[in-house]
């Protein structure tokens, strides 16, 4: 097969347009709805009375709402953004079929609604990272088989043979989700497994989604960008092969806690999984460094910024995983808010920031028109790094004194939680603070989307309106 | 803010190709280092993948389970059967008609209450004839292995013989204790082999 001659990146983006707008539109409207679920669900930690009357509004809905808005409403669908942005910009050839990819998109979102409307009837499925109820799984299974098609069209038709190492990132995730998740749904909610086999299916799968699925995304937007925004060569190919294939070797085992009742070589070969986890990420470290060091780059809330939080982000979180996979640590940790600080530090400050840094450099690009309001995107940087550290630094504390009261028999049960209050409330303020900066997120992309729409009715109504040139009239 | 503005006009952006530097060397030994230690790890905790070892119990069940008594005798049994034993009672435990070997399998003398005859037998061997399963063996000789074996492996290979599941024996073990106490009684005996007679003089079990 001959390779088409490359397309200018402007053609690129703008052949984007569509699938990108609804694909980061929607994922920053879950984002920010997922936020106020979660600043709920934060708050009847120490006001057990709030809107407490309302079955709907219960922790026990307002919980998965939170989680899985985040995961399936926002992380997902600005993963595929990124990476279809990525395969088209890298291939140097326009994206297949935006209006297919559009569609695609739209029944993702809908999936996504489909299944908040489930969670908060009450039809969650019980599992943690799975409680969207099985009609709206089969939804967004579909969908993100249909844009990953669309995708691997794009990669097909792509006019620079050669691969960047983003490629075999996206590519990678691509294949990843559609595996995990038909797996995990199939023998969750199709053909159930019994017992405590089920648990360790869906440890098995968050651990996939959590540790390789957001990496590989997250690193394919990192190899890309800073280089791009640093100017300077990513350093190196090399690095990003050893970093590629330790990620999905040993990610794919993490995610059986330690004291899982499980059979003792499950969370064993899992905690030795964590542990083997730190090679990527210390490779990642090597190649940010490497790759920064020297170029000038003034750090001022722009792209770069996001993504440099983000990459050091993972790091720790990874340092993290690996070290409450000691039994000596989980001992301690287990069953406490720490878990759930190193998902935070994951979603939010890895993640999220690494794809909203992504998102500042790709859509005005694809609009070709900057920013609306170009502060917000400073303030959302702070408002975001500000957020993560107070709702990551009191939950891991307060875990780990949480553990530490839990083992001592003297403590009873409600002065531990009282123990926790503290760091409860500085909690609920990295809420907060993260729903601000999900607000200014929201308001910029959705103001870009209007003024590009707008501009784009205006010059359709003057060519409508138009008077005929005396040249196109026939005699 | 924006350093990378100047370059969205029209020009086609070349995107920065990776370099090709090599991955340093320290990055593998972390990976070997990790490796390592996650297989010690593994081999302390992990249970071996056994499905029926939890946390914290990272030993077999068998471990926390009462033994059968005699069981840990079988397999070293079985060892010194085949190195001392099955030259002329075969393997098979059934015994070579060619040496006047008499059988082991089936045999009322093996499978008896008690082991009191078995150990003189093996002690100082026995002289022939005799008479094994209702058929007549003639004057071959056993020799004496109370200067070859040690306590530990008669009672072990006789643990072995008494209890051999392949032969459906299911008489009870032989402790070295009651080897030990059997040498001291015959010690003035010499290797003067016995008969059957003379055994049949000794009661099967004290």
């Amino acid at each position: 097969m001959t390779a088409p001659s490359p397309t200018s990146p402007p053609e690129i983006d703008s052949s984007g347009r569509l699938p990108l707008f609804i694909l980061f539109g929607g994922a920053a409207f879950w984002l920010v709805l997922s936020s106020v679920f979660g600043l709920l669900a934060s708050i009847k930690f120490h006001g057990p009375g709030f809107l407490a009357d309302s079955p709907m509004l219960t922790y026990g809905r307002v919980y998965p709402a939170w989680a899985n808005l985040l995961v399936f409403g926002f992380c997902i669908p600005a993963g595929l953004g990124v990476g279809l942005w990525l395969l088209a910009r890298l291939g140097r050839a326009p994206l297949a079929r935006p209006w297919l990819i559009a569609v695609g998109a739209k029944l993702w979102h809908i999936g996504v609604f489909v299944g908040l409307l489930g969670i908060l009837s009450g039809d969650s499925t019980g599992h943690t990272w799975l409680e969207l109820p099985r009609y709206a799984a089969v939804i967004l299974f579909c969908a993100f088989v249909f844009i990953a098609l669309w995708a691997f069209a794009t990669h097909r038709a792509r006019a620079d043979r050669d691969l960047h190492p983003s490629q075999w990132f996206v590519l990678a995730a691509l294949f990843w989700f559609p595996w995990i998740y038909s797996t995990a749904i199939l023998l969750l909610e199709v053909f159930p497994v019994r017992g405590i086999v089920q648990a360790s299916i869906a440890w098995w799968f968050a651990g996939n989604l959590l540790g390789v699925w957001l990496p590989l995304v997250g690193l394919a937007a990192f190899c890309y960008f800073v280089p791009k925004l640093t100017e300077r060569p990513l350093q190196s190919r090399y690095l990003a092969l050893f970093a590629f294939w330790t990620l999905i070797l040993f990610g794919t085992w993490t995610g059986i806690p330690s004291g899982a009742p499980l059979p003792a070589w499950m969370p064993t070969l899992s905690g030795a999984a964590a542990w083997l986890m730190l090679v990527p990420l210390l490779t990642v470290a090597v190649m940010l460094v490497q790759t920064i060091s020297g170029a000038k780059t003034p750090c001022a809330g722009g792209p770069l910024c996001y993504v440099k939080f983000g990459t050091w982000s993972l790091v720790l979180s990874g340092v993290l995983l690996a070290v409450a996979a000691l039994p000596q640590v989980s001992r301690v940790t287990e069953f406490t808010w720490f878990n759930h600080a190193e998902n935070a530090l994951r979603i939010y400050g890895f993640f999220a920031m690494t794809m909203f840094g992504a998102a500042y450099y790709i859509l005005p690009r694809v609009t070709g028109a900057e920013w609306p309001v170009a502060r917000f995107v400073r303030g959302h940087f702070w408002c975001g790094v500000v957020g993560t550290l107070l709702l990551f630094a009191p939950l891991a504390i307060g875990g780990v004194v949480q553990g530490a009261r839990w083992l001592n028999p003297e403590i009873t049960p409600v002065d531990v939680s009282k123990a926790t209050l503290m760091f409860l409330r500085l909690s609920t303020l990295g809420d907060l603070l993260l729903l601000l900066g999900n607000l200014l997120f929201l308001v910029n992309v959705f103001a870009l989307i209007a003024r590009h729409c707008r501009a784009m009715v205006r010059v359709l109504y003057a060519d409508a309106v138009a008077p005929l040139e005396p040249s196109e009239v026939k005699p | 803010m924006n350093p990378e503005k100047s370059k969205t006009a029209n020009t086609p952006e070349a995107e920065p190709a990776p370099t090709l530097n090599t991955v340093p060397m320290w990055l593998f030994g972390a990976l070997f280092v990790l490796l390592c230690t996650g297989a010690i790890y593994f081999d302390a905790r992990g249970g071996w993948f056994d499905a029926r070892v939890y946390q914290p119990y990272v030993r077999p069940p068998e471990d926390f389970q009462p033994r059968d008594p005699g069981g840990e005798n079988l397999g070293a049994g079985k060892r010194v059967y085949d190195m001392a034993c099955a030259v002329c009672h075969m393997p098979s435990g059934l015994g070579n008609p060619g040496v006047h070997a008499p059988p082991i399998a089936g045999s009322e003398w093996v499978v008896a209450p008690g082991p009191n005859r078995l150990i003189r037998i093996v002690l100082h061997g026995l002289q022939g004839p005799i008479e094994v399963a209702g058929k007549q063996y003639g004057a071959g000789v056993m020799t004496p292995f109370k200067d070859v074996l040690s306590d530990q492996d008669i009672a072990a290979v006789l643990t072995f013989i008494r209890m051999n599941p392949e032969w459906k024996h299911k008489a009870t073990p032989v402790t070295p204790a009651q080897v030990a106490k059997v040498r001291e009684l015959t010690k003035d005996r010499g290797s003067v082999n016995w008969t059957a007679a003379e055994l049949l003089q000794i009661p099967e079990s004290d």
